[in-house]
């Protein structure tokens, strides 16, 4: 016979299962729309993964550490999904295009994956349950999945390194309940590692370690326990040298480089709806009932009424975490409009959508917790309830829960499957995938163009056709160009040179030799008025309905 | 005899909830992508209103006509008109005219579908998508001519 805790730990092993099951039906019902929304796509529409096809032709093509946009630069963005893509790409002998574009919805199952379980290591696994309900389902609404956190079917980085932030979260709470250095070791390595996939995880990341030290230090010093606060301080130095070591495969890059940043477009790229201009925009997305419960999520973590006790440290990190992301996003915005508009010398960090993009991952958890505690609400007002609601040992309340958000996502599903970062995507692939013309040239561009080779055209053309064929330009568009380059220089000289193609310029010679342009690229109407572009690329290499491109 | 213990629920439930999840799973497929035919879709259509976007540049009704003629109709004046074709599997309105292709596609809610227009009026297909807003056109009781 088995005694009550027997019995308690027996159900509680009912609850678990039950709340993997119904995080697999919830991953089953995601993952099916996001295949549907990459089926027959050939290549995607979105600049993103322009971008990261000229890297990963970079890499197929063994230039890797090589800046695929600028002759002479080093490599730049951050390499571990091009790696991902380039082992796809060459176990499957997949074109670049492709292997970006058809990869997303599997490769990103990671992300409600690794939040899932996070949420189960802070919250048990009933919380974990609704927090990935929210999480997959509801915290989008109409808003791109690229500023709200969510399962998206498109691998672009910032949809895609959101998985090593939510396994770091349990890292950093193992490394703080730890003296040993190891944990923290694994914390700082891991955070490197995220930063290899994006720099967004990895700064929030470093600054909770950060606060956490602080904490932790100042307490021990307060309680005159010295050596402890010494052995924090060594851990977290241990954690830092370990976030430098695993980043060495881009930071190597730079540092040989001597690379200083001079175009911070990129960096200053703020997504409309999240500017006091457009607030509106802000609102019309935000004025829904699932940040109102998120809010009362926070409210019930403050107040200590929602929490399980798993980790003492559990409510510090799920606090900081947010704030951190809101902190970044303030100062982000801030130096963007101070820069652009007063010309202060204040750079951002990155664009500002990365930080809320965390921010509204951590509303999907507060919401979580808010729905399991209106169910006990709930429950305890329910006479015939015995007052414990789904997540103490009891498998038939449990049982009740997770059918009730089951239903909850299965009348919700039609308007998740036909949300906008979902059908108007894919809409937008499919116009894009008309232009039969572009895609040509990409390719041909791409063949006929040696690595060493330099292509003037526009700045449209710079992006499209010729950012995803991964060869050199004299200037592209600013966020798309090498950080560490004089774009402003780049784009007078593009100018200038294609000036000189429609009329005889001085130094047009000169500065055709300083960029080592070999070819010209442009529409074939524009050809007529621009005369001088016979004299100087007198070999036509290939031509279509859209594109010429001529050799010197 | 002793009585059953809520904490020793059996495995029952487990199985249970895989049916249940099973049975859901099918309805949200079925649900999620109905067969939505073309004549399902010929009527008249009002805008809806919305408190925080600004819709000054839409029209204030759209109507689908039997013929494949999308009629724009602005209380301004300057109503226009293009064609229409229906893609069933994209569930978009697809239109000879560029600056309407695409633009109108099917949404779907709690209290069924409705249509939607992108408010943004530069062509689908540029990587603007940041502006993706989208406001619902409701159909109108009153049959289409």
């Amino acid at each position: 016979m088995r005694t009550p805790f027997q019995e308690y730990q027996a159900a509680n092993r009912r609850i678990a299962w039950m709340a993997v099951l119904t995080f697999l039906f919830m991953l089953v019902l995601a993952l099916v729309p996001a295949v549907r929304q990459v089926a027959g796509l050939e290549r995607g529409s979105t600049v993103d993964f322009h971008r990261d096809e000229a890297f990963l032709r970079a890499l197929l093509e063994g230039h890797y550490g090589g800046d695929p946009v600028y002759l002479g630069g080093g490599m730049w963005y951050t390499p571990l999904v091009t790696w991902l893509e380039g082992a796809v790409a060459w176990l499957w002998g997949m074109p670049a295009s492709l292997a970006i574009v058809q990869l997303g919805p599997y490769a990103n199952l990671l992300a409600p994956v690794s939040f899932f379980l996070m949420c189960w290591y802070f919250l048990g696994p009933v919380r974990a349950v609704a927090a990935s309900a929210v999480f997959l389902f509801f915290i989008i609404g109409q808003a791109p999945s690229y500023v709200v956190a969510t399962y998206s079917a498109r691998l672009i980085p910032v949809s895609f390194s959101q998985w090593f932030f939510y396994v770091e979260l349990v890292l950093i709470d193992r490394a703080f309940r730890s003296k040993r250095i190891a944990p923290s070791m694994l914390a700082g390595f891991w955070a490197g590692i995220s930063f290899l996939s994006h720099a967004g995880p990895a700064m929030i990341s470093v600054l909770i370690i950060a606060i956490l030290t602080i904490r932790e230090v100042a307490s021990s010093v307060r309680g005159g326990d010295r050596p402890a606060a010494k052995a924090r301080v060594l851990a977290s130095l241990w954690a830092g040298a370990a976030f430098i070591v695993a980043t060495l495969p881009l930071t190597w890059h730079l540092l040989t480089n001597r690379s200083v940043a001079s175009n911070d477009a990129g960096f200053m790229y703020t997504y409309y709806g999240l500017t006091l201009r457009h607030i509106r925009i802000l609102a019309f997305h935000t004025a829904s009932v699932i940040y109102l419960i998120a809010t009362m999520g926070i409210w019930a973590l403050w107040r200590k009424r929602a929490w399980s006790g798993a980790s003492p440290l559990g409510s510090t990190i799920l606090f900081a975490w947010p704030l951190v992301a809101m902190a970044l996003f303030l100062y982000s915005y801030a130096a963007a409009v101070l820069r652009m508009h007063y010309g202060l010398p204040v750079h951002p960090l990155l664009p500002t959508f990365h930080f809320i993009f965390y921010f509204t991952a951590a509303l999907s958890v507060f919401a979580g917790v808010a729905v399991v505690e209106l169910v006990k609400w709930a429950w305890r007002r329910n006479p015939a309830g015995n007052g414990e609601g789904p997540e103490h040992g009891n498998p038939v309340q449990a049982f009740a829960f997770f059918v009730a958000v089951a239903l909850a996502c299965t009348l919700h599903y039609p308007a998740y499957v036909t949300r906008r970062d979902a059908t108007s995507v894919r809409n937008r692939d499919l116009a894009f995938q008309a232009d039969t013309a572009g895609a040509m040239a990409v390719d041909l561009v791409n063949r006929r163009v040696p690595w060493a080779g330099v292509v003037l055209c526009d700045k449209d053309l710079a992006v499209w056709p010729m950012l995803p064929a991964g060869r050199h330009v004299v200037a592209t568009a600013s966020t798309m160009g090498n950080p560490y380059m004089d774009q402003a220089r780049r784009d007078a000289d593009r100018d200038l040179l294609m000036k000189g193609m429609e009329q005889p310029m001085g130094g047009t010679a000169a500065l055709l030799q300083q960029y080592q342009v070999s070819h010209l690229l442009v529409r074939p109407a524009d050809l007529a008025r621009l005369p001088g572009a016979a004299r100087w690329f007198p070999h036509e290499v290939f031509r279509n309905s859209g594109y010429v491109l001529l050799s010197r | 005899m002793t009585s059953k213990s809520p904490h020793s629920a059996s495995w029952h439930l487990v199985a249970g909830l895989v049916l249940v999840l099973a049975a859901l799973g099918a309805l949200a497929f079925r649900w999620a992508w109905p067969a939505i035919p073309r004549s399902a879709l010929v009527g008249t259509y009002h805008r809806s209103t919305s408190f925080f976007l600004n819709l000054d540049a839409l029209p204030d009704g759209i109507a689908l006509r039997q013929d494949g003629t999308l009629e724009l109709a602005r209380h301004t004046g300057g109503n226009e008109a293009t064609t229409w074709t229906w893609d069933p599997d994209e569930y978009v309105l697809r239109s000879a005219n560029p600056l309407w292709d695409r633009r109108i596609r099917l949404r779907q809610t709690l209290t069924g579908w409705h249509l939607s227009m992108r408010i943004c009026a530069t062509p689908f297909q540029q990587d603007q998508e940041e502006q993706d807003e989208e406001i619902d056109f409701l159909k109108n009781t009153a049959p289409a001519r």
